[in-house]
């Protein structure tokens, strides 16, 4: 408002002069006034009558009112409806159309995370005399398994390298979040 | 299966039968539980009642360390402990790795 009123000189005078009509003035001054009077001819005479309430549309018409408006916005509702269902199968098939993406990153993540945890262990263990990675020291974790055969990590061995806390921190945040 | 089968079978221990190995929890999680049960059981069949103790020990070792996940949990534990001796020591440069990505592992649905 304040650089509206700076800009234009007409609005600063109308500002000034309503700031110098505003303002009490005292003087000595004897202001003539004027009686109030009633109006040339007196008030007009006061209406006692009752004022009936206009006729309102018959039942009939009402019941039509009813149907036309009802039938109205059905029409709308199903257009909204179809316009609606429309958008939410459109963002169905972008989801389905990005799921395999979505997973393939997920699941590169996960590998890279988990050649970087075999990494980090070989570099770590590698003057534990008799540890071997991915093992109890020399001893398989599981011993009739095939040593081919994939197997995923617990969880708190994917985050074996990690803050204990933050591991912790984060564990439920798939629940919680 | 010896030594885990009902003395006679009813429909009720047909019904309940499931609840005292891991053969009917169809969760997926628990795939390799339930092989290597199964793996234990064929060897306890094979193997005989006296004998079973000595002949399925790894399979019998394989199948409490899938429930229990023990062997597991002792080597993360000599993991970070090696990992805090050395950094204590300071031969380690950085004390932990970097969190995975959060939905890189363990969000529901992963499998």
């Amino acid at each position: 408002m304040l650089p509206l009123l700076l800009r234009s000189p007409r609005l600063l005078l109308a500002a000034a002069k309503g700031l110098q009509q505003s303002r009490n003035v005292v003087t000595n001054r004897l202001i003539p006034y004027k009686q109030d009077l009633p109006p040339v001819g007196g008030y007009a005479e006061f209406d006692w009558n009752r004022i009936p309430q206009r006729p309102f549309p018959s039942h009939n018409k009402q019941f039509l009112a009813f149907i036309l408006f009802t039938f109205f916005g059905l029409i709308l509702y199903e257009r909204g409806m179809f316009r609606y269902k429309a958008q939410q199968v459109e963002i169905l098939d972008a989801k389905v159309a990005m799921q395999p993406l979505l997973f393939a990153e997920r699941d590169r993540l996960y590998l890279r995370r988990i050649r970087r945890n075999y990494e980090a262990e070989a570099e770590l263990m590698k003057d534990v005399p008799d540890w071997e990675v991915g093992k109890w020291y020399s001893e398989p974790v599981y011993k009739t398994v095939h040593p081919n055969h994939w197997l995923d990590p617990p969880e708190f061995e994917y985050w074996a390298h990690c803050d204990r806390f933050e591991y912790e921190k984060w564990y439920h945040w798939w629940y919680s979040a | 299966m010896s030594g885990h089968g009902a003395f006679f079978n009813t429909p009720l221990t047909d019904l309940t039968g499931q609840i005292l190995t891991q053969q009917g929890d169809n969760n997926t999680n628990n795939l390799l539980c339930r092989a290597l049960e199964l793996q234990l059981f064929k060897c306890m069949e094979a193997a005989g009642v006296p004998n079973y103790r000595r002949a399925c020990k790894d399979e019998f070792d394989d199948f409490m360390e899938c429930r229990t996940l023990k062997k597991q949990q002792e080597r993360s534990v000599t993991i970070q402990n090696e990992r805090i001796r050395q950094f204590n020591e300071g031969t380690l440069k950085e004390k932990y790795l970097h969190n995975p990505e959060l939905h890189s592992y363990g969000a529901p649905g992963w499998q």
